[in-house]
């Protein structure tokens, strides 16, 4: 075992105990990634749910077993899930109009920056909604949750190389619509 | 020519090889100018999509999160009986799941939930629920079930059953407290066969109806430890479920009514109760992930180590 993955067992154990400094450092490094999907997949109430996410992996930490890539995985998979039943109970498809309204964070806070990213994501945003709902999952999970390929997979339900080929089609209608509206940073 | 060149539909990338892609989702910037711009937006995607929760935020979760596993690592301490046989403590352990799946499916929306741990008839509960009349612990339906989830730890199950049911019916109509259609269904369902035995006062369990509602939460548990089925979809199932136990009570009642019994008052369980899925079971039950682990089984799967 190595030094991150014992840091991580230490992290888990202590979370699994009920450490208050464990579970303050899970829901900082994961909760804005888990926020992020969510929003970019239509759900109502992002921050709420991402509240559920995590209430329900306290309540479900005992049985955890894994490295740090599973648990992420794991903690992902409850978001997924959540979000279709929310969708199952809203009756209502995903929505990508969230990319336009959202809160927004920019790690330098440049406004000129800003403004770019702004059009860009109109422009991505446009874009996403031609996309299938699965290859929308894929690039959200990828993009935004930071998902390897097999995190994504475990996530959806899917093999690797229908995940792959997912993500190579809709990064491909990405880049051809970004390189038609001549659109640079 | 790339392999996704073929037989693509009209979304298909024509600029883009694998590698090129593995290059724009890596952490480094491509060298090549066009990729770069595009590793940028997608990066940008990133920025404006993944945000940063407040100190506040962080120290309320961790309180909380820190709350519910303590509670529940005292909860799973004070089970552990030594006088009780390990099938029972096996069986009890499925219950607790499962009926921890059916709070889940009733969709509670992340209040309070399990820190309040006080049943009734334990010398907390009045505390708790004079706690609740001021506001504090939340006492709507999501704090009546992890009540009724409490009372199944302490081995009554049927009452639990009760109470749970007792819960929706106290919140019927309330769509903020997240009770789907399916979930009120099935748990009415389930309340209408506990009250078949006159569970619903706590007294007069019927051990055969107790072991048709056990095997009905025991089939739910073990279906989702096999992935077999979703928590969306344990409403359904178990609404079917029950539904074959209150048939079965009609079709008893209807024998009983031509065969009277006086020494016999209580109405009693079917003979046979089905305590596993039918064999139409509906196909939502394989729908969804069928080679992810369920979400209550962590780890399972390709993380597991």
């Amino acid at each position: 075992m190595d030094a991150r993955e014992a840091e991580f067992d230490s992290l888990l154990q202590a979370a699994k105990a009920g450490a208050d400094w464990a579970w303050a450092r899970i829901y900082r490094d994961l909760a804005g990634p888990v926020t992020g999907y969510l929003r970019s997949r239509g759900a109502k109430e992002p921050e709420d749910l991402t509240s559920e996410v995590f209430l329900r992996v306290a309540h479900a930490i005992q049985g955890f077993t894994g490295d740090a890539a599973s648990f992420r995985s794991w903690i992902f998979v409850i978001a997924h899930r959540r979000l279709i039943d929310e969708r199952r109970y809203n009756g209502r498809r995903p929505l990508m109009s969230e990319l336009d309204g959202a809160e927004r964070v920019t790690p330098e806070g440049d406004v000129e920056s800003e403004a770019i990213e702004h059009l860009v994501t109109a422009e991505i945003a446009e874009v996403f909604q031609a996309l299938t709902d699965s290859q929308r999952d894929v690039l959200a999970l990828r993009i935004i949750a930071g998902l390897s390929i097999e995190q994504t997979a475990h996530v959806m339900g899917k093999r690797a190389g229908a995940i792959k080929a997912l993500q190579h089609r809709a990064l491909g209608a990405l880049k051809r619509a970004l390189d038609e509206e001549n659109v640079t940073l | 020519m790339s392999d996704f060149d073929v037989n693509d539909t009209d979304m298909a990338p024509r600029s883009l090889t694998p590698q090129d892609v593995e290059l724009v989702l890596g952490r480094e910037v491509p060298e090549q100018d066009n990729l770069a711009r595009f590793a940028s937006v997608l990066n940008s995607l990133h920025h404006t999509r993944a945000t940063i929760p407040t100190d506040e935020a962080v120290a309320a979760f961790s309180t909380r999160a820190a709350e519910i596993v303590r509670a529940n690592r005292i909860h799973s301490f004070g089970t552990q009986a030594p006088t009780k046989p390990p099938t029972q403590a096996i069986l009890r352990k499925r219950l607790v799941g499962a009926v921890g799946a059916t709070v889940l499916l009733t969709g509670m929306t992340g209040v309070a939930v399990a820190a309040d741990a006080a049943a009734p008839g334990d010398p907390l509960y009045g505390l708790d629920r004079a706690m609740e009349s001021v506001g504090v612990g939340d006492g709507g339906s999501p704090e009546r079930l992890a009540e009724a989830q409490s009372l199944v730890e302490g081995g009554q199950l049927t009452a639990a059953i009760a109470h749970a049911a007792r819960a929706v019916d106290a919140n019927s109509g309330t769509d903020k407290q997240g009770f789907s259609p399916e979930a009120a269904e099935a748990v009415e369902a389930l309340r209408s066969a506990a009250e078949r035995a006159d569970l619903a006062d706590g007294e007069g369990d019927d051990p055969k109806v107790n072991d048709s509602i056990a095997g009905i939460l025991n089939q739910i548990a073990a279906m989702l430890d096999s992935g077999e089925l979703q928590p969306s979809e344990i409403g359904a199932r178990i609404s079917e479920l029950a539904r074959e136990i209150g048939r079965g009570g009609a079709d008893e009642k209807a024998n009983s009514s031509t065969e009277p019994d006086p020494g016999n008052e209580s109405p009693g369980p079917p003979a046979e109760t089905p305590v596993g899925p039918p064999d139409d079971a509906p196909a939502g039950a394989s729908a969804g992930s069928p080679s992810g682990p369920p979400e209550d089984v962590p780890g399972a799967g390709a993380g597991r180590p």
